[in-house]
């Protein structure tokens, strides 16, 4: 065995506890771990190789008692006294789609305050004003949101709490119907603070004009649970019914979008669509294991009178 | 879209040819009955969508 490697076997009995025969064992509790790396000087990495000590918190030596300070070397091998505090399992880190982002680009996890999530599709301009675009039943709780309510980024699925998380309130909405068809299912909110938002998509870039959807036109999105992906129009003109919480209504006027893999997943609704040339071309707004159905962008821009900021 | 498991229609492709595509929950020998093969001389397809649902 190397000086280093026993070294670092007396220390692993000393501090943490670990037997080893003819050994007696301790334990500092301050000690998290122990490893053999090269010896760190004022924040410069030398050529000297140590024993590194891991600790939860370095302390000055003097507030110390004896026993638990950790001597300049063990067994002629320098130590080097790590901080790394106390390691952990992993925690899952939400992707920039599912967390609080500011500004926030199009593409990222919103909701009405009494919603799960739903995704911020676009920002788009209305005269003189700006605005989240996205679904009715994501920022206007299916006609149930009154005008100023809070807007959460990221939603409250997500974690969105309103008072810290809110990034916008209900503007305006198209009123859903169950008693004639529909061709948008679209509300926009205003942001609180104009620099809480921006115009780019989540890698996609910014919007540049629109079109019309036409079938097998190659097409791809942003959404919050799926992310970016990729998928071609199979139909347009159509007619469906689709379910919502309170029953179906029927929609005319949609384009359907499929990919290898699926398009778009239950938080996706709101998601902009748009083709190779960044022409924003549908919202996406709902689907099932099998396809993706969209409002034609045009129909949305004509309802709340937007176009998108470019 | 009074036929039973019947969903929605729109404007598809098949095999390079415009189709009225009849979107339907389950393919099912009843509901091919129903749909005709050809509506107003356009030819029809049978496509399965599932249950659609707001996202």
């Amino acid at each position: 065995m190397t000086d280093l490697a026993h070294a670092k076997v007396v220390c692993e009995a000393c501090y943490l506890g670990i037997a080893v025969e003819g050994m007696r064992t301790s334990v500092n509790p301050n000690v998290q771990g122990v490893g053999i790396g090269y010896k760190v000087t004022h924040r410069i990495s030398t050529k000297e190789k140590a024993l590194q000590v891991y600790v939860d918190r370095k302390i000055y030596e003097r507030l110390l008692k004896p026993e638990d300070r950790i001597p300049d070397e063990v067994e002629g091998v320098p130590t080097d006294i790590v901080e790394t505090g106390k390691f952990q399992i992993g925690r899952k880190f939400p992707p920039i789609y599912q967390r609080r982002v500011r500004p926030a680009p199009a593409g990222v996890s919103v909701g009405h305050h009494k919603v799960s999530a739903g995704t911020f599709g676009a920002l788009v301009r209305e005269g003189g004003d700006v605005h989240i675009l996205s679904n009715n039943h994501v920022l206007a709780n299916e006609n149930e949101g009154k005008v100023g309510d809070p807007i959460l980024q990221p939603g409250p699925y997500d974690g969105g709490r309103p008072d810290r998380d809110t990034i916008g309130q209900l503007a305006d909405f198209v009123k859903l119907s169950d008693e004639q068809t529909n061709t948008v299912d679209a509300a926009i909110a205003t942001p609180i603070v104009r620099d809480d938002v921006a115009p780019e998509v989540l890698h996609i870039g910014r919007v540049k004009g629109d079109a019309e959807p036409e079938i097998d036109m190659a097409v791809r999105k942003s959404g919050r649970t799926t992310r970016y992906t990729e998928g071609v129009v199979t139909a347009t003109d159509v007619t469906l019914r689709v379910g919502y919480s309170h029953g179906s209504l029927v929609f005319t006027d949609q384009f359907l979008v499929s990919a290898r893999g699926g398009f778009s997943g239950p938080g996706d609704s709101g998601s902009l669509i748009v083709d190779r040339e960044n022409r924003a071309v549908g919202l996406l707004f709902a689907g099932s294991p099998f396809t993706t159905v969209a409002n034609r962008w045009t129909n949305v821009a004509k309802a709340l009178k937007v176009k998108p900021v470019s | 879209m009074r036929v039973d498991g019947v969903v929605g229609v729109g404007i598809g492709s098949k095999a390079g040819t415009r189709v009225i595509q009849v979107y339907v929950k389950e393919v099912t020998k009843a509901v091919c009955e129903k749909v005709p093969a050809i509506l107003d001389g356009h030819p029809t397809d049978v496509v399965k969508v599932g249950e659609v649902r707001k996202l």
